[in-house]
């Protein structure tokens, strides 16, 4: 009998699922952006980690170097 | 679960429209009932010698029904109303569609988020084992068991699996956030 207000009802309820489907769409952008920035910060971590191994490494290195009684700064700057 | 995405509903939503233009259609065919209603009011004034009664006021309530019911209308209800039902059966379709793709992908996703999971359990694994590795190989190096060439082999491959690792939770995170998505329950709280 009322076909034209259960259309309404039928376009609103629509309307509030797209809107709904647009905020999940860009929750789920914002969320996957911010997993890489995370992911981005931890590669810078892990990087700086690498880099005090490699420190350790040329520490060992170089008093290895020393032991044997040669010159371990003309060594790394060549 | 798939009755909260948001697709299927509108989809859902789209069957129950073409539902109600055959209603609107087929309503053609049923009587009509016009009801109406009003207040009148009314005061005239007119100057002497322009008419017989110099001033008039009515008042009155107005009221009334009428009933009207079409029967031959130029043969153009039918085919609409035949239109509606063929538009209606195509959404049956597009929904019972749009939800086998959904569950496909609902699938699909879980399976993927499972596997990341996984990978990230053994990458966690494996890392643990190249720090391991290194902290032996840096031991061995300071006795002169390994050269610098091997520490180094063994430091990469430490760096390897942290990368792996790294990528391999934003792999899971990337499909546990789209299972959300298409499961409908991810929210601004997530």
């Amino acid at each position: 009998m009322f076909v034209q207000r259960d259309r309404y009802a039928k376009l609103e309820e629509a309307a509030g699922y797209q809107i709904a489907a647009e905020i999940a769409s860009l929750v789920a952008d914002v969320s996957s952006a911010y997993y890489a920035i995370v992911q981005q910060q931890k590669l810078v971590n892990m990087t700086r980690q690498s880099m005090e191994l490699s420190k350790k490494r040329k520490e060992i290195s170089d008093a290895k170097r020393l032991r044997r009684g040669l010159n371990t700064t003309n060594c790394w700057e060549r | 679960m798939k009755s909260q995405n948001p697709n299927l509903e509108i989809a859902r939503i789209n069957k129950d429209l073409s539902e109600l233009d055959i209603k609107a259609y087929r309503s053609n065919y049923y009587p009509k009932v016009n009801l109406l209603g009003g207040y009148q009011h009314s005061k005239n004034n007119f100057p002497p010698g322009f008419s017989f009664t110099q001033n008039t006021t009515r008042n009155g309530l107005l009221y009334g029904f009428g009933i009207s019911w079409n029967i031959f209308n130029g043969t153009y209800v039918s085919p609409n109303l035949q239109s509606a039902r063929i538009e209606f059966i195509n959404q049956d379709y597009r929904y019972n569609e749009n939800e086998l793709l959904l569950s496909s992908q609902l699938y699909e996703s879980y399976r993927d988020y499972e596997a990341n999971i996984s990978l990230v359990r053994l990458e966690t694994d494996n890392l643990e084992l190249a720090r391991e590795n290194v902290n032996i190989a840096l031991e061995q190096y300071q006795l002169g068991v390994i050269n610098d060439i091997d520490l180094r082999a063994i430091q990469l491959k430490q760096i390897e699996s942290e990368t792996n690792l790294l990528v391999s939770q934003f792999r899971a995170k990337q499909s546990e956030i789209e299972l959300k998505l298409i499961s409908g329950s991810l929210t601004v709280s997530d």
